[in-house]
């Protein structure tokens, strides 16, 4: 049996070395730039890969791009990791998050030139401690196939007709879910509840995050989903399909904003303000087209295939303050309300 | 006379192989607080502390006071319960068919029995809408058969969906450990009491079922602990916010409102329940662990083949319904991989479009070629290395816990265990400070993801080896010291091999749960190792399930191969 | 005169049940039998033989070198389990070839000594078997095959015979001694069958909570058992209190004082063998007379037990009970019983006076 023993030891050794032959296409040995982003930007199929080369051959800055969460998790992250930071750079944290990425104090105002290129409406911190580099805006999906007449409002989609036909998101557990909620606290106010109430014999399910909510919608277990104003373009772009599409209320759609920020500490700040001034235009085009969202830079290019999507005519958005100070309370009375 | 002075240099067998096996276990017990206690200590410790970076148990106490988070608590408790329950219930026939009969196929259920763990949460339960949603594969059938005007199955989005798909993830592994262990049971019990005019039913209930109590107790441990901290299942399948588990309330707290101390305090309240149970479980298995010894192999149950036709047919249909239980949701996820729409029409049809394009054949959005290829093979590599060592961390620790008197190797145990007791979204918070400390060239992204998945599947290990080594009688340990064997030869000429039907069981079960797992690969190793799982995630993000479903078919396949190899090994070494 | 073997010197060790000491030596060659109660101590001294126990205090010798600090696995001292732990994982000949194939001995030797040990023990051929499908007869010649592989010093053999039925045991018993003489190893042999004891071994000890009652040839203890223990131990017999003694001594040539015997008192007992009783049911002829003995008379016959050429009576006399042999069945309920005065052993608080 010692043989097996010796088998052992030694396949733990072997392998590892074989492990590292696997890996061939590393980065750079030392990488200058250390981004963290979202995961769905460092995907294979995400703008990372086309972003970051073209990046690293324009300014010979070699960049280490980091997969380090969602949302909060790159703020939650950044934080922990405050006595041996690593980021110089972190894409991806939401506007709503601001008034927390302000308090955190662990990163540093920079306004790159490209600002002027970028509509008001996108400039969610005066600071410009976030900038935007990537927006969209919520809407309803809807298929086709199944809806003739699909509705033009929150209102509507009270309509009994809609019984057990919408999927939703948990806003405890979503963005998208806590996309919605502002939403319906940003026309309803503090009659929002009762929209909620309402609804609920309309609601197919309430998912935990978007890919699962979406992923029952394209399985046909119900004809809408809340999803993004650009969600039809995957399905034109990939599947030369146009039986999903958005609606866009005269009302206005709910805007999601993602920022890019500077970390304080880091010791590369400039070539971190190069990458913050690439974000904002050579990489738009890419990102938007590999994100499926909006670029900030008025001044992109978009394919055609993006001029298919209506439209949004108004953006509806809540401040940042507001945000996180009542946020704690809109979740408690939604999960209340949606409990009984 | 007075001979003192000679117990100091007494050689004391016993006292050796504990230092033996002491030893060897250390390196695991390094491991474990490394990877995970202290890490997860630090992020649960700032449950202890105030907005103003002071030491109180205020927020602890308000928590366990608030009355919502109680409500959430009873009904985790109770969803997890009851999804146990019905597991096992289900498991048991199954289990009873798998020990007592030799038919075809018993090899292939077996193998089936650990891939749903390989499986991310997320294609679960889009395998499950698949095959029992309302435009789902039994729906369509049932319509198309008997001319329906209404899907008839519709169980989803409610409380027994949850409970359906949790018996589908976790009825497998109660199937497992319980036939493993019944088929050891020997028979002469069942004889006695027949003879004394005990019928069938009777003999199981008063005889055998007593004695499997032990797997029985295991076996639904390990499920309320998975049901326990169920996420995506009950938010997906249970339609709403009234099936909230605590998970849900941890991963809101950490991810969506950055709450980490509050995350950490419910966190806390969480682990302290399944700490109990787990302290309650290695009670039980230490009390009736005393039970069997490894019998005289002719007293060993051998397989028969089912005689009686009630018995034939119930048994045939007890396997069709659970293989089309537990398949089916694995259909639902092949059958949606081979599916592309057909341009304007928006037909399904047949294709191999997804496949092509996730092995490079076709150009898919911007995407490298052979991406799957060769996140199978990392995946495979890794999952492999991270078998190979947690059986050897699982052997040496069950080695170790063996030989103790009842209550001396019971912390350890615990310690072992705890892995499962904790939040995966805790332990990812812990994983962020593990990351933050060490440098990351490539090798230390790789050694730090094997050993993380290690910790992980070790508690599964422990469980399928130690019952299964305290029953190796003593005799032979011994009788192979006379014969000239040292503590570590009889560990590897008489235990090991006598343990390989475990090690197989064991080694299913870690190679699983590595195949599958995305916390640790994905922040350990900042993304630079690309798995499977990650994959899967990824195209699921990005719109393309398709794509997802052909990556779930493929590790399925793969899965499948390594299973049945094992159940291979345990079959020629089970004496039969 | 005998070379010692194992000598077991000033052998300490602690229970929680009793303290077990032992003082024993073995000659080279002998077959020494330990019987005695479950829980004597019995297992116990054969582990702290081999040293899978710890004594808290003397030495072990083994052919003149001190064992006592060598470990289990360098002391190549055979032993039979009682359950005879043969390794289900190994064939026969591998199970045989364990010790063999870790010290390193070449294949073909240890093929050859496989099939030399296999005779030995009568089962040639058996090489490629499964443990499990071996017999309980087969797998103890087994266990004993593979204890004797590495031609060890001392063979130890615990309760090896118990598991099996009483014609196997007495066919093993036969085949165990001859491998015996056959090896001329030392052996020591554990059983609680005194049957076994008295015919196989050159010296018995008899032990009971720890403490040897008495180390001595089968005839000796069976005669001259050294305790009451002993002496029920090895046998049937009749216990009676000393006081009986001028109540029915009968002398034919001189008075009874001619006899001596120690003080009396009340914790002295004798003790005499079924077969050493003269039954004598015909009280029209006259009783034998013979040399100074105790006479019973009017003993009742309470039960009779053919055993088999002879006849076990239990009779009452006087609230005592006697256990006598007979060659023939009694005609009458009452016989006179007589023991003669050579043929009693006399004990103090259960230890022989001496």
């Amino acid at each position: 049996m010692e043989k097996h023993l010796i088998l052992l030891v030694l396949a733990v050794l072997v392998v590892p070395l074989a492990l590292s032959a696997q890996g061939s296409q590393e980065k750079a040995e030392t990488p200058t730039l250390t981004v963290y982003a979202y995961d769905s930007f460092v995907s294979e199929w995400g703008p990372g890969p086309l972003v970051i080369p073209e990046f690293e051959e324009q300014t010979g800055i070699s960049v280490n791009l980091v997969s380090a969460g969602n949302g909060g998790e790159l703020l939650s992250r950044v934080e922990l990791e405050k006595h041996n930071p690593r980021a110089d750079v972190v894409i991806g944290i939401p506007h709503e998050l601001l008034h927390e990425t302000l308090q955190s104090q662990l990163f540093v105002p920079y306004k790159p030139q490209a600002m002027q290129d970028i509509p008001e409406f996108l400039h969610f911190d005066p600071t410009h401690t976030l900038v935007p580099f990537n927006y969209g805006n919520f809407a309803f999906v809807y298929d086709s196939q199944q809806v003739q007449h699909p509705p033009q409002s929150l209102d509507d989609l009270l309509d009994p007709k809609w019984n057990r036909s919408i999927i939703l998101m948990d806003p405890r557990t979503s963005s998208v879910g806590m996309g919605l909620l502002e939403w319906t606290i940003a026309v309803y106010g503090d009659r929002y509840l009762e929209w909620w109430e309402d609804v609920k014999p309309n609601v197919l399910t309430i998912a935990d995050g978007w890919s699962s909510g979406y992923g029952l919608f394209t399985q046909g277990e119900a004809p809408l989903v809340i999803s993004y104003t650009t969600s039809p373009v995957y399905h034109l772009l990939y599947e030369e399909s146009d039986r999903f599409k958005s609606i866009v209320f005269p009302a206005g759609n709910m805007a999601v904003i993602e920022g890019a920020g500077i970390v304080a500490s880091s010791p590369h700040q400039e070539e971190a303000r190069k990458f913050i001034e690439y974000l904002l235009t050579d990489a738009q085009r890419d990102i938007a087209v590999a994100n499926i969202m909006y670029p900030v830079n008025q001044t992109t290019e978009l394919p055609e295939v993006f001029q298919a999507i209506p439209h949004v005519q108004k953006n509806l958005t809540l401040d940042a303050d507001r945000i996180n100070s009542e946020r704690e309370q809109w979740l408690r009375e939604w999960v209340e309300v949606m409990s009984r | 006379m007075n001979q003192k002075a000679h117990t100091a240099h007494m050689p004391d067998i016993q006292r050796d192989t504990a230092r033996f096996y002491r030893t060897m276990s250390a390196p695991a017990l390094v491991l474990l607080t490394f990877l995970f206690l202290i890490p997860v200590g630090i992020i649960l410790s700032k449950a202890f502390i105030t907005e103003g970076g002071q030491f109180s148990t205020e927020r602890l106490i308000t928590l366990i006071r608030d009355p919502y988070i109680l409500r959430v608590l009873r009904f985790t408790v109770l969803q997890a319960s009851v999804s146990t329950l019905v597991s096992v219930l289900i498991a048991l026939p199954g289990a009873y068919l798998l020990a007592n009969f030799q038919f075809r196929g018993k090899s292939i259920i077996r193998a089936i029995c650990t891939i749903p763990f390989v499986l991310p949460s997320i294609l679960v339960v889009l395998g499950f809408v698949i095959f029992y949603g309302n435009q789902g594969i039994i729906n369509t059938a049932f319509v198309k058969l008997f001319h329906l005007s209404e899907p008839p199955v519709k169980i989803l989005y409610s409380f027994k969906a949850v409970i359906l798909a949790h018996a589908f993830y976790n009825f497998p592994i109660a199937l497992g450990l319980i036939s493993s262990f019944w088929e050891q049971l020997p028979v002469r019990y069942d004889q006695a009491a027949m003879v004394m005019g005990a019928r069938k039913w009777t003999v199981f209930r008063t005889v055998t079922l007593p004695r499997l109590i032990p797997a029985i107790i295991s076996a639904a441990t390990l499920i309320f602990l998975f049901c326990f901290s169920s996420f995506v299942i009950l938010l997906v399948l249970g339609g709403g916010p009234q099936f909230t588990t605590l998970e849900v309330e941890i991963y809101r707290r950490a991810r969506m409102t950055l709450d980490i101390e509050g995350a950490a305090a419910l966190s806390l309240l969480s682990i302290g329940f399944t700490i109990l149970l787990v302290a309650l479980h290695l009670w039980s298995q230490r009390l009736l662990s005393h039970q069997e010894e490894i019998e005289q192999i002719d007293e060993r149950r051998r397989g028969r083949t089912p005689t009686s036709p009630l018995a034939t047919i119930s048994s045939i249909l007890y396997l069709v319904l659970s293989v089309i239980f537990v398949l089916g949701p694995l259909v639902g996820i092949v059958y949606r991989s081979f599916q592309a729409p057909v341009s304007r029409s928006q037909e399904m049809v047949f294709s191999f479009v997804w496949y092509r394009q996730l092995f490079g054949f076709d150009r898919a959005i911007g995407s490298p070629l052979g991406i799957a290829a060769s996140a199978l093979v990392t995946s495979i590599v890794i999952a492999a290395i991270a078998t190979v060592i947690s059986l050897f961390v699982g052997t040496l620790l069950a080695a170790r816990l063996r030989s103790k008197e009842a209550g001396k190797g019971a912390s350890i145990e615990l310690y072992a265990m705890l892995p499962m007791a904790v939040s995966s979204v805790v332990i990812g918070l812990g994983y962020y400070l593990i990351s933050s400390t060490v440098s990351h060239s490539t090798m230390v992204s790789r050694t730090l993801i094997v050993l993380a998945h290690t910790v992980i599947a070790s508690p599964f290990v422990l469980r399928s080896i130690l019952p299964e080594y305290r029953k190796i009688p003593r005799s032979y340990t011994q009788a192979a010291l006379t014969l000239g064997a040292t503590v570590p030869q009889t560990f590897s000429s008489i235990d090991l091999p006598l343990l390989r039907p475990a090690l197989a069981t064991g080694g299913a079960f870690a190679f699983a749960l590595s195949m599958g797992e995305i916390n640790a690969t994905l922040i350990l190793s900042d993304s630079s190792v690309v798995t499977v799982p990650i994959i899967m995630y990824r195209l699921i993000g990005s719109y393309n399930y398709a794509g997802a479903c052909a990556l779930g078919t493929i590790l399925i396949l793969c899965c499948a191969i390594v299973f049945a190899t094992i159940e291979r090994v345990r079959r020629s070494s089970s004496h039969a | 005169m005998h070379e010692t073997s194992l000598v077991c010197s000033h052998i300490r060790v602690s229970y929680p049940e009793f303290t077990l000491s032992l003082d024993l030596a073995v000659n080279k060659g002998e077959l020494v039998s330990i019987i005695g109660p479950s829980g004597c101590g019995k297992s116990t001294t054969l582990q702290l033989i081999t040293g899978l126990l710890t004594c808290d205090s003397g030495t072990i010798t083994l052919n003149g070198r001190d064992i006592t600090q060598q470990p289990v696995w360098e002391r190549n001292i055979g032993m039979v389990f009682q359950d005879y732990a043969l390794f289900p994982h190994l064939t026969v000949e591998k199970n045989i070839a364990y010790s063999l194939k870790l010290k390193k001995i070449g294949k073909t030797e240890q093929a050859q000594r496989v099939r030399q040990l296999l005779e030995l023990v009568g089962l040639q051929g058996f090489q490629r078997r499964k443990i499990h499908e071996l017999s309980g007869g087969e797998r103890q010649r087994i266990a004993l095959a593979r204890a004797l592989a590495s031609e060890p010093q001392l063979l130890l053999l615990d309760e090896p015979l118990s598991a099996l039925d009483a014609k196997m045991r007495r066919h093993l018993r036969k085949q165990i001694k001859h491998i015996h003489e056959a090896t001329g190893i030392t052996t020591l042999y554990v059983t609680h069958d005194q049957e076994e004891a008295l015919t196989m071994s050159d010296r018995v000890l008899v032990m009971q909570q720890g403490v040897m009652e008495q180390f001595d040839t089968p005839e000796e203890i069976y005669n001259h058992p050294a305790t009451l223990y002993a002496a029920q131990f090895m046998g049937e017999g009749t216990i009676l209190p000393h006081a009986i003694i001028p109540q029915t001594l009968v002398s034919i040539d001189k008075g009874p004082d001619t006899v001596v015997f120690r003080s009396s008192g009340e914790t002295r007992q004798i003790f005499f063998r079924p077969e050493r009783v003269i039954v004598h049911d015909n009280p029209s002829l006259a009783f034998p007379e013979f040399l100074p003995h105790l006479r019973f008379t009017e003993a009742s016959v309470l039960s009779c037990e053919y055993q088999g050429g002879r006849y076990l009576l239990t009779c009452g006399w006087h609230h005592h009970h006697i256990l006598a042999y007979s060659r023939f069945k009694p005609k009458h309920d009452q016989v006179t019983l007589g023991v003669r005065i050579n043929d009693l052993v006399e004990y103090v608080d259960e230890a022989v006076a001496r």
